[in-house]
């Protein structure tokens, strides 16, 4: 199979710096977002949302709403006749909220939409909404996973068991026999709430265009988007048009179909006039997916050493109210396949349960499950060292997969096929020593400031499938290309662009695999109508499984370009290449036929082709990793992705004795996502993923108080900003996947797994006279300064 | 987050002005910068229905070095006074950073953060500190207030239906003292979920008066007298530091937020006061 994975004879563009296509356009405010897109009659939505975290509706009323001049209509549950519930395709294995755009009976969190306010304008619409008056009996809301998880904990959906969606015992009868006859370590860690933040809200238009519903959406993927909405809506799916303008960052939230979208257009197909939605970003603090709120439960038997010989753990995931689809049990499934760490530990077995509360629903966001991961088991590697007393960095390189055990099956399922794990650790521990020495001698006669080093040394697996999630979709990606008659190249595929990229290895890849100009390839993404069926944007996967669809559909394309040429050059195939949009036989640069020529014979002066050859030059291709599994077998493991990327992280940190504030001052990553293809784009996933890492970590936590009710305004959810981003330094290392398209892995969440791990390790460096327990994040100056307590500053 | 109706006005001298909100009563407010009443319109937070923009009224953009106080108009932005040395009101000087960005100080007025109150800004606290005077403009003329009775819990001020502020009168104080700002924020540029403004005069090397103020630990800035008692007649060794930083973490009753308990503020509180007690030791 490998070898249809190819570029052209002479690749150009792959592993450069080409400019990002978008670059210009989106930084010079020129780019069309979906609250840049205005129609004739166009109204807007306010939605009406739950003030209450757990409550019975008891009545709606509308009333004095729809008689504000401007509106036109006010609508709840009870007005969606003909809209089914979202589908839940994982019901072997799931309870299944049977989630519906607006809330029917009950309301599950603060924010839960209620009822839809449609007007001439977003003002009207805000000022009619408040007049809405939702009347709720109040039930007691279940707040914490702890909570959760309490036997006689009140039930968000009545007909459940239990608060558990998700409840996976596999058999550990294995691994509780080695930790009967072992010396046993346990620890809890917790990774609070935070999620993303785009500098885009949620936003979506829909209208009715010759008969046909177009719905303009921030959502990461037109296929499953158009698909999804013919689940929900009464209309076919082939009069679904999702088309995705620019986004203004995705980070998974934008993965999910919302009530908004299906609401939108239920409403322009009724009314037949378009309707807008733009989230505001006090909407956007309690109705868009947050995310994490995981807690890991490990157990491991160790050796003398520390070294750790089985380990078992219960992963346990907080919901929200899971009303939300894709449903968002899937982190918690992935938090489980990566408890091993890059460590050869044979014996791995974990439990995982995905308990409902009444907070927002919980959904993707960059990391997907392996910050979690990754946070547990170096904290855990960590404390085993102390504990024992061993060197840290020794215990690490004790238990590290080494080149020699490559490939390796990860006790989970997962196939690490390649890898640089111990070499980039060692890469790191080498940059960071000095600079951590540089902290010391910078810092160390300040009685105010104790500094510290952390790392952490990890996994990550990429391109994963989709069934994790759905339960219903799996993990192929598609590409149609087309050389026209001009010679020029329209390349359509169903990846998606939300910022990251896309669209420039798109181009990248297509102009080396043909050897044509990259300014020659127009490409098509995210129009449902003009692009072939794919599953867009999630998991670091489109470079892997996009870039190989178009490397297949290039393959069959080349090699029709060459027949052809062949034919108009009295020459042999085999002795072509294929360089600049010129095919010319290999060290003779002339004669030689152009692009333009070979795709005017193939589609307009067809008489000129070789006897017996189809007319037309294109071709469509379809790719779904051979390895990736989708299903677990009967033992709980699977590989469930095309890809596995590795990293190591390291934190430099000074802690503010006084208030407990943390400053990261040096980040060190060293990353390995196979193939580069543009190292800048590289870099730019990294940087931006760290500073998300360190968002969660150190700043960002979406709380809520006894009731239920969010205590996190935008005001108080700190993202960082350039000034909190520490000096960051990253180190490539290139160790290709045979199994994948040209050894490429995903990157784009390299970046975020690790800085909680890598920061929370360096804390407990830096805090080490004061014996501070470091089992959760996030770790704000507060707590922070209650580990450090009055005994001296 | 979009506003309810309002109606807009923008006059041009301080009278009209004074008309207009003498008119509508509490249902008008005046707009200066617009850098926390915007924000608040948005959120539905505030909801007058007529807003009256001070913006253009010359009266209210003074700012003068008078013999010993510099006055200063009420929609003087925070920028021009931080661009501006503001010689003998060092406190205010040092303070000025510290508000939001500066973006925000661009457009944000030093009569628009004194009258809005917010418990964690920077100016009132400065205000406090250095006996600053509040002189509001009402249709029967005007009234001077004293920093100390001007802010009346979180964001309350003073001031009457129909009064402005007209100018804040900030003394210049004796070329003895030394002055120094501390705050804790979370993010540069955030409010401060602690602070500490330190005005200290310093004769023979001991301590004459110290004027010292916490912020935004509750409703309103207060000053530390029992930290103040602690360091009168005392050089400033590390005992009394100690000792002062003791008495205000025991007399500030600090409230609770998704930033920081009571004991944490307290321990902020003496933290920072150390810090500014280091910088005005001579
Ligand atoms: C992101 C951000 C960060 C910020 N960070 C800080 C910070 O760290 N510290 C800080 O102190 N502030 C901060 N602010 C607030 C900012 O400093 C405002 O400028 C200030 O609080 C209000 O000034 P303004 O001129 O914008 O007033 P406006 O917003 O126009 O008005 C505020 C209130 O005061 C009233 N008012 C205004 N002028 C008068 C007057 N002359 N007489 C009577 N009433 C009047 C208004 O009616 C309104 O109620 C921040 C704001 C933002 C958006």
């Amino acid at each position: 199979m490998g070898s249809t994975f190819e570029l052209g004879a002479r690749p150009v563009y792959t592993g450069t710096h080409v400019t990002r296509a978008q670059d210009d356009s989106l930084l010079s405010g020129q780019g069309t977002y979906v609250a840049d897109l205005h129609r004739d009659g166009m109204a807007e939505m306010a939605v009406v949302r739950s003030t209450v975290a757990h409550g019975r509706i008891t009545a709606v009323r509308t009333a004095e709403a729809a008689a504000v001049d401007g509106v036109i209509e006010v609508i709840t549950a009870a007005d969606l006749t003909d809209v089914s519930p979202y589908p839940n395709f994982a019901s072997a294995y799931t309870q299944t909220p049977g989630t519906f755009p607006l809330a029917q009976d009950k309301v599950r969190y603060v924010g839960s939409p209620v009822a839809v306010v449609l007007a001439e304008d977003r003002y009207i619409a805000e000022d009619a909404a408040e007049l809405v008056v939702v009347d709720y009996e109040e039930l007691p809301a279940v707040i914490s996973l702890e909570d959760a998880l309490e036997p006689d904990s009140p039930r968000l959906f009545e007909d459940w068991p239990d608060n558990r969606l998700l409840d996976l015992q596999p058999d550990d009868s294995e691994v509780a026999a080695i930790l009967a006859g072992s010396r046993v370590f346990r620890r809890r860690y917790k990774m609070g709430r935070h999620t993303a933040m785009p500098m885009e809200t949620r936003a979506c238009m829909a209208e009715v265009r010759d008969d046909r519903l177009h719905l303009w959406c921030t959502n990461q993927h037109a296929h499953i988007a158009r698909t999804t909405l013919s689940y929900v809506l009464p209309v076919a799916e082939r009069d679904i048009r999702v088309v995705i303008p620019h986004v203004g960052g995705g980070f998974g939230l934008k993965q999910h179909l919302y009530p908004e979208d299906v609401l939108a257009s239920w409403l322009a197909l009724r009314h037949r006039r378009p309707v807008r939605f733009v989230e505001d970003r006090a909407e956007h603090m309690i109705a868009a997916a947050h995310a994490r709120d995981h807690m890991m439960d490990m157990e491991a038997a160790i050796d003398d050493d520390g070294r750790i010989l089985a380990i078992r753990v219960q992963v346990v995931q907080d919901l929200g109210s899971a009303e939300i689809f894709p449903g968002a049990w899937c982190p918690a499934l992935t938090t489980a396949a990566h408890m091993t760490g890059p460590y050869d530990i044979g014996q791995c077995v974990v439990s995982v349960a995905a308990v409902t509360t009444n907070k927002t629903p919980g959904g993707s966001y960059r990391g997907f499950g392996v910050p979690e991961a990754v946070f547990a088991v170096e904290r855990f590697i960590d404390e085993i060292a102390q504990e024992v007393g061993v060197n840290r960095l020794d215990l690490r390189r004790s238990m590290l997969l080494q080149p020699e055990d490559l490939p390796y099956t990860t006790a989970s399922g997962a196939l690490l096929d390649s890898g640089s794990f111990a070499e980039s650790f060692e890469k790191v521990v080498e940059l960071a020593e000095p600079a951590y020495r540089r902290a010391e001698a910078q810092y160390g006669a300040d009685p105010q400031s104790r500094v510290g080093v952390g790392y952490a040394v990890l996994f990550e697996g990429v391109s994963p499938t989709h069934h994790g999630a759905s339960a219903h979709w799996a993990g192929h990606e598609s590409c149609s290309i087309e050389v026209q008659p001009d010679g020029g190249v329209r390349v359509a595929s169903g990846v998606t662009d939300q910022g990251q990229g896309t669209t420039t290895f798109v181009a990248t890849l297509a102009a080396d695999a043909l050897g044509v100009p990259i300014e020659t390839v127009h490409v098509e993404l995210a129009d449902s109508d003009s692009t072939p069926y794919g599953l867009g944007a999630f998991g670091s996967r489109q470079a892997v499984v996009g870039g190989g669809a178009l490397l297949l559909a290039a393959g069959e394309v080349r090699d029709k370009v060459k027949k052809i040429a062949a034919h108009m050059l009295e020459a042999t195939e085999d002795d072509l290449v294929i360089e600049a949009g010129r095919v010319h036989v290999a060290g003779s640069p002339a004669p030689a036929v152009t692009m333009a020529e070979i795709a005017t014979t193939a589609v307009i002066r067809t008489i000129d082709l070789p006897p017996g050859m189809e007319p037309g030059l294109e071709a469509t291709a379809r790719y779904e990793p051979e390895l990736m599994e989708h299903v677990p077998d009967e033992n709980g493991r699977i590989n469930p992705n095309a890809a596995y990327a590795n990293a190591a992280h390291a934190a430099v940190i000074r802690v503010d004795v006084g208030t407990g504030e943390i400053e990261v001052l040096n980040y060190i990553l060293a990353h390995d996502c196979g193939r580069v293809i543009n190292p800048p784009i590289v870099d730019g996933q990294i940087w931006g993923g760290i500073a998300q890492g360190v968002g969660g970590t150190l700043y960002e936590d979406l709380r809520f108080n006894d009731l239920g009710q969010p205590q996190t305004a935008f005001m108080d959810y700190l993202v960082p900003s350039a000034i909190e981003m520490p000096e960051v330094v990253i180190e490539h290392f290139e160790s290709p996947s045979p199994n994948t398209p040209l050894g490429i892995k995903g990157v784009g969440e390299g970046g975020t797994v690790g800085p909680a791990a890598a920061i929370g390790n360096a804390l407990a460096h830096a805090l080490a006279e004061f014996k501070p327990q470091i089992r959760e994040t996030p770790l704000s100056p507060a707590v922070v300064r209650a580990m450090i307590g009055d005994q001296q500053t | 987050m979009k506003p309810p109706p309002f109606v807009y006005c923008r006059p041009g001298d301080l009278a009209e002005a004074l008309a207009v909100l003498a008119e509508h009563g509490d249902e008008a407010r005046p707009l200066a910068g617009g850098q926390s009443l915007v924000p608040m319109l948005n959120h539905r937070l505030a909801r007058p229905g007529v807003l009256v923009d001070i913006g253009a009224i010359e009266e209210l953009q003074r700012m003068e070095r008078r013999p010993s106080d510099w006055l200063i108009g009420a929609t003087v932005t925070q920028r021009r006074v931080e661009r501006h040395r503001v010689e003998g009101c060092e406190l205010l000087r040092l303070a000025m950073p510290y508000i939001g960005h500066r973006q925000i100080r661009a457009r944000g007025t030093i009569g628009g953060s004194i009258a809005h109150a917010d418990p964690a800004a920077e100016l009132p606290a400065v205000a406090l500190t250095v006996d600053a005077t509040m002189v509001a403009a009402g249709r029967d003329g005007e009234r001077a207030i004293d920093a100390s009775s001007f802010f009346a819990g979180p964001y309350m001020n003073s001031l009457e239906d129909g009064e402005v502020l007209s100018h804040v009168i900030f003394p210049v104080l004796p070329s003895t003292t030394r002055c120094s700002f501390k705050e804790f924020a979370r993010r540069k540029g955030d409010f401060a979920v602690a602070g500490i403004a330190a005005a200290v005069d310093i004769t023979d090397r001991a301590v004459s008066t110290a004027r010292l103020t916490a912020f935004a630990i509750g409703s309103n800035p207060v000053r530390l007298t029992g930290a103040e008692e602690a360091l009168a007649g005392r050089s400033l060794d590390a005992a009394a530091l100690t000792d002062a930083s003791e008495a205000a973490a025991a007399e500030v009753e600090p409230w609770d937020d998704i930033h920081g308990s009571p004991q944490y503020r307290r321990q902020l509180v003496a933290a920072l006061l150390q810090r500014a007690l280091q910088e005005v030791a001579p």
